[in-house]
């Protein structure tokens, strides 16, 4: 539901950006969002979408895009789900929880 | 030619123990790479499975069948939920778990060349290839994903079914039925709301678009399934009990840590083996009663290995169990018969529930199961108001007669006639084509009036506005892009196909029991199990019909 909310978000600010580029000849809008996409592509974006297993045009894209709102959660999905030999015990709270 | 076995054998291979509760639904995005292959659970689950099958091959010789052979492997989707999806804090165990279809795919593709994975959830099934990752197990065995709802379908008949003489099933399986290509079933252990257990040959169930599984989809569901074995069978079924699934499947379900792999050569066997595995008594399974009154078990199979038995919570065909009371209130239900399996009206007061239990379960397998499943799915919905219970009146039956009056027993024994019915506080539901003696009754001008004979969806589908603002189903954006496109997908495909002559599905006439039959093949007096019955070419007004049979949603929705 974030995500969703978070993609929506960063599409109406590309298109507040497009329409005071091309009604008011100001291009501020567009310049930030590319700079702060741009850097996050080249300083994360591109290695955590690849690391992910996505295509290097497709990470690029996203990243561009939709900044950190396309990246954050591939690297926190990552971050879950590596897990340790540990995460594989049978714990006694697993077997209370679903056993019978 | 169809797999043809000297001796029938069911194998049941315990996994060791782990914790195998990551990613049973959905797999990692690391799958295919070094990380996955070192996880202890997939190393453990790929060496259970290939014993399993190893020691069915030394038991029946099921891998010399198999061998340079075409393969179409059906796994059981349903509904793919990730815990995202529902209140809980675990994953819905519907789903073939996508490490254990690897861990088969991987021995079969040491044998066969040309495999596809088919399978046809009743939803969106392209979405949830993407959404388990079997389109990344597809790839990585270069294999073919077919979503069965978007194919063309032949039409057979099948003189000895005792309701479904008329099938229409996707081409692939014609492939299947005629031995061109054998069929590997792929189920998960769990329960089912229609038939008890969902296993090795229910999961044909999937094999249905959605028009074909409304068909009988009632008391005869389980005539309805085994009538199918007619047509086509499992030459190898590996169900998948590493995470077992316990209670209202397919409503959200609970997770069981079953540990085990079980593998076998006949499905009916096999689904004996599990079910007693699972707690029941196969032999008061009215799914494997009717299967084996057919004559499709083996009373000579080897069973090798120990059954584990693990009681399961049972899928509760009914709405007047303790849970009910407990987690939906206000739901009540008001049910009447009158049939040659209902029984007999004799009082309008002080009826016995055991009584009216037997009314409900005159028609067990319809709009009760899946009226049961939809409040399962609105429970488990995040919007689901826990304290405050939406109140629903539902009216099933064509009502019980006495004295020339039609009357609907409450669960306080109390026989209601159509004008205490009218006289109910709020929404009033009238499920299925039988009760339209009580239609006048139905909410909102006949809106809440349900026509068709077990048509799921559309139940579904006004049950959620009945019970509004509940949301039945997963409310999880970050999913919703690909179920819309999954569902104009399967919608523009389905379309075009109906325009080129060749629907995906037969038009809709599920209002009633009958016995779905072609006059002019009954006539033949066919001694064959079945025969090809090819469909006319449509006419251009055909053709129009069946473009207007797909629908977006769900039959009469809107």
């Amino acid at each position: 539901m974030i995500q969703a909310i978070e993609y929506l978000g960063c599409g109406i600010l590309w298109i507040a950006s497009s329409i005071l580029t091309i009604v008011k000849k100001n291009p501020i809008g567009i310049a930030i969002l590319a700079i702060m996409h741009g850097t996050e592509c080249f300083l994360i974006g591109i290695k955590t979408g690849l690391a992910y297993g996505k295509k290097l045009p497709y990470c690029i894209a996203m990243c561009m895009t939709f900044g950190f709102t396309w990246w954050l959660p591939l690297k926190k999905q990552m971050e879950a789900e590596t897990f340790t030999d540990k995460d594989f015990e049978l714990t006694a709270d697993i077997l209370n929880k679903f056993n019978h | 030619m169809a797999a043809t076995y000297k001796k029938n054998a069911v194998v049941i291979t315990p996994a060791p123990e782990m914790n195998y509760l990551h990613n049973y639904v959905s797999l990692p995005y690391d799958y295919g790479r070094d990380s996955y292959e070192a996880r202890p659970d997939v190393k453990a689950i790929k060496a259970t499975v290939r014993k399993s099958l190893d020691d069915l091959d030394k038991a029946t010789g099921w891998k010399a069948q198999f061998k340079g052979k075409k393969v179409l492997i059906k796994p059981n989707l349903v509904f793919v939920t990730p815990k995202t999806g529902y209140r809980y804090d675990y994953d819905i165990p519907q789903t073939t778990d996508p490490r254990v279809f690897d861990a088969t795919m991987e021995v079969l593709s040491e044998l066969c060349d040309d495999i596809i994975i088919g399978e046809g959830s009743g939803l969106v099934t392209w979405t949830y290839f993407k959404m388990a990752g079997y389109d990344k197990i597809a790839k990585k065995y270069g294999c073919k994903l077919i979503a069965f709802e978007e194919q063309a379908t032949d039409r057979y008949f099948c003189p000895k079914a005792e309701c479904g003489q008329e099938v229409y099933v996707p081409k692939i399986i014609s492939e299947v039925i005629k031995g061109e290509r054998l069929y590997v079933s792929h189920p998960k252990m769990k329960c089912n709301i229609y038939t008890g257990v969902t296993l090795g040959f229910k999961n044909a169930m999937g094999t249905f678009s959605c028009n074909m599984r409304y068909r009988n989809h009632t008391w005869q569901i389980d005539k309805k399934l085994s009538d199918l074995l007619y047509l086509f069978k499992p030459d190898l079924t590996v169900v998948d009990g590493i995470i077992g699934g316990e209670g209202n499947t397919p409503g959200p379900n609970d997770p069981v840590l079953m540990h085990t792999i079980v593998t076998g050569t006949n499905s009916v066997e096999v689904d004996r083996v599990v079910t007693e595995m699972m707690g029941f008594d196969p032999d008061k399974n009215k799914l494997l009663i009717e299967a084996g009154k057919r004559g499709f078990g083996d009373k000579n199979v080897e069973v090798i290995g120990e059954k584990k038995i693990v009681k399961f919570r049972p899928a509760e065909q009914t709405l007047l169990s303790d849970r009910v009371e407990k987690l939906w209130p206000g739901v009540k239900l008001y049910v009447g018969h009158t049939n040659d399996r209902a029984p007999k009206l004799e009082k309008l007061d002080g009826n016995s529930l055991e009584y009216v239990r037997e009314m409900e379960a005159t028609c067990g397998g319809g709009c009760i199961a899946s009226l049961g499943t939809t409040l399962e799915v609105m429970y488990a919905s995040y919007t689901y108001p826990l304290t405050k219970h939406r109140g629903m009146s539902v009216i099933v039956g064509n009502g019980a007669e006495k004295d020339g009056v039609k009357y609907w027993l409450g669960k306080d024994g109390k026989a209601y006639s159509l004008e205490d019915l009218k006289a109910l506080p709020g929404v009033k539901l009238v499920c299925g084509e039988c009760s339209a003696p009580a239609k006048e009754v139905a909410s909102l001008a006949g809106f809440f009036w349900i026509r068709g004979c077990g048509e799921v969806n559309n139940l579904a589908a006004r049950t959620a506005f009945a019970m509004m603002p509940t949301i039945p189903g997963q409310v999880d954006m970050h999913w919703a892009p690909l179920i819309v496109t999954g569902m104009a997908r399967k919608y523009v495909i389905k379309v075009a196909k109906a325009a080129l002559g060749e629907p995906t599905e037969p038009h809709f006439d599920a209002y009633s029991d009958r016995l779905y039959t072609i006059p002019e093949y009954q006539e033949k007096h066919i001694t064959e199990d079945w025969v090809e019955a090819p469909v006319p070419k449509l006419s251009k007004a055909d053709r129009i019909q069946a473009i207007k049979d797909v629908r977006f949603f769900a039959n009469f929705m809107f």
